[in-house]
């Protein structure tokens, strides 16, 4: 793309070029029709041409090679300076005018190649700059997905140690979910994007897991609506949110602590994250729900720029967590 | 660093540009001493001069601006292109030709300010 650019550049800028030399000829030569060469138009704008370009790219080729030595600069301007006389000469048998007229444009030439030289350095430079921010991004979202995986297995390994002593059989049966959710971990979390019906497969199964260790199927409601049908998402965006919602509620029993709502519409996939909390709690939340939020958000704003909205409100001893995004289809 | 650098390639430029129209203007008034404006080299000079400045400097200046919208983009086309036709009309009452060597320095003046703003960009 960038080199498409520059040689466009080049491209434009001779057209131009010799269009302007065609031009002041014509207009020269129409004003004196006995000047030298009055009558090979055609070879005046051929020559000029060409010594444009010898200045021209011996200057743009040049300089990266006179950069490397102190010498290479000197034997660079050495050349320019000989090529600049020996063009000249010949107008030096008819006037200092004509002398000049070659000189000049020439000069310019040379100008216009080191500027054109530093355009395609900067062109080179954003490239690269682009690239490394490319990569930063990539290093952080890799980073930030290896943050998700030991909080969330920390969290699930503690709900675990509790129905060990209490529960055998569940803690069995929680076992085999977080093999599920390992293996979705190692093998699906690796990708981008993955399908988002695995997702809520994941978090269906993470529900569960909590399920085991709460006092009821009503302790936390989760509902979806819509289809996900073929639609991508990256993955474990929402576990965080629900890992908070669990671990920083304030009751442990009862009904409607934790509510979760997952709706799909066409393109457009809306999360909600709701759970009680009581103010003694609030800093709590705050400071440790912390983490978990500012990966998600982090994630949202390297994966989803200006495709997603992320809300967070507390009303009521209720702490809301919304997040939209605008979803791709494979 | 960048500034100290820019000021001075910017003054080079306008002073080989200066000598330039001087040199070729000098020619031709001395090939054609009856063309209109023969006796007044010097406001031909100032005259070429000040319209390149302003090509130049409104596509230098207007880049950045015209960047952040698309309709601002169509904005200045639209004003380089009367400034083009404003200034190519004298032109016409003496020839194609004559046209075209006001037109033709003033786009190849648009496209180097583009490329001195790039240059500089990074």
């Amino acid at each position: 793309m960038k080199k498409s650019i520059e040689i466009a550049a080049h491209i434009f800028f001779w057209i131009v070029f010799t269009l302007f030399v065609f031009m002041l000829s014509k207009i020269y030569l129409q004003a004196d029709p006995g000047a030298p060469f009055s009558q090979s138009l055609n070879y005046v704008i051929f020559l000029e041409l060409v010594m444009g370009l010898i200045f021209f790219y011996i200057t743009f080729l040049g300089i990266p090679w006179a950069k490397k030595k102190k010498t290479n600069v000197l034997i660079l301007s050495g050349v320019l300076l000989v090529l600049l006389m020996l063009f000249a000469y010949p107008a030096s048998r008819i006037g200092p005018w004509e002398v000049m007229s070659s000189l000049l444009p020439h000069c310019i030439v040379i100008f216009l190649a080191v500027i054109f030289r530093k355009f395609s350095d900067s062109l080179k430079l954003e490239q690269e700059k682009q690239a490394l921010m490319l990569q930063n991004a990539r290093s952080e979202l890799a980073l930030l997905k290896m943050q998700v995986s030991p909080h969330f297995l920390f969290n699930t390994l503690n709900n675990i140690d509790y129905l060990v002593t209490s529960d055998t059989a569940k803690a069995s049966e929680s076992i085999a979910k977080l093999g599920d959710i390992l293996r979705y971990m190692i093998y699906d979390a690796e990708a981008e994007k993955i399908p988002l019906s695995r997702e809520i497969k994941l978090i269906q199964d993470y529900i569960e897991l909590i399920r085991l260790r709460t006092s009821g199927e009503n302790y936390l409601n989760f509902s979806i609506t819509g289809s996900a049908g073929h639609l991508q998402i990256a993955p474990m965006i929402f576990i965080p949110l629900i890992e908070n919602a669990y671990k920083h509620s304030s009751a442990k029993e009862g009904t409607d602590i934790i509510r979760i709502d997952l709706n799909m519409d066409k393109l457009r996939v809306r999360f909600e994250a709701d759970n009680q909390y009581d103010n003694q709690h609030n800093g709590k939340q705050k400071q440790a729900g912390g983490l978990g939020l500012n990966i998600v958000k982090r994630r949202l704003e390297l994966i989803y720029a200006g495709r997603h909205t992320f809300n967070v409100s507390r009303n009521n001893n209720r702490y809301n967590v919304v997040i939209t995004i605008e979803l791709d289809e494979s | 660093m960048k500034k100290s650098i820019e000021i001075p390639v910017h003054i080079f430029f306008w002073t080989m540009f200066t000598l330039c129209t001087y040199v070729f203007t000098k020619m031709y008034l001395e090939a054609v001493p009856t063309a209109p404006f023969g006796q007044h080299l010097g406001y031909v000079i100032l005259l070429e001069l000040v319209m390149g400045l302003v090509f130049f400097y409104t596509t230098f200046f207007g880049m950045p601006w015209a960047q952040k919208k698309q309709s601002n983009l169509i904005i200045l086309t639209v004003i380089l292109l009367a400034l083009l036709l404003v200034f190519a009309f004298p032109a016409t009452h003496f020839g194609v030709l004559q046209v075209m060597s006001s037109i033709l320095p003033h786009i190849l003046l648009v496209f180097l300010a583009i490329v001195f703003r790039s240059a500089f960009k990074a």
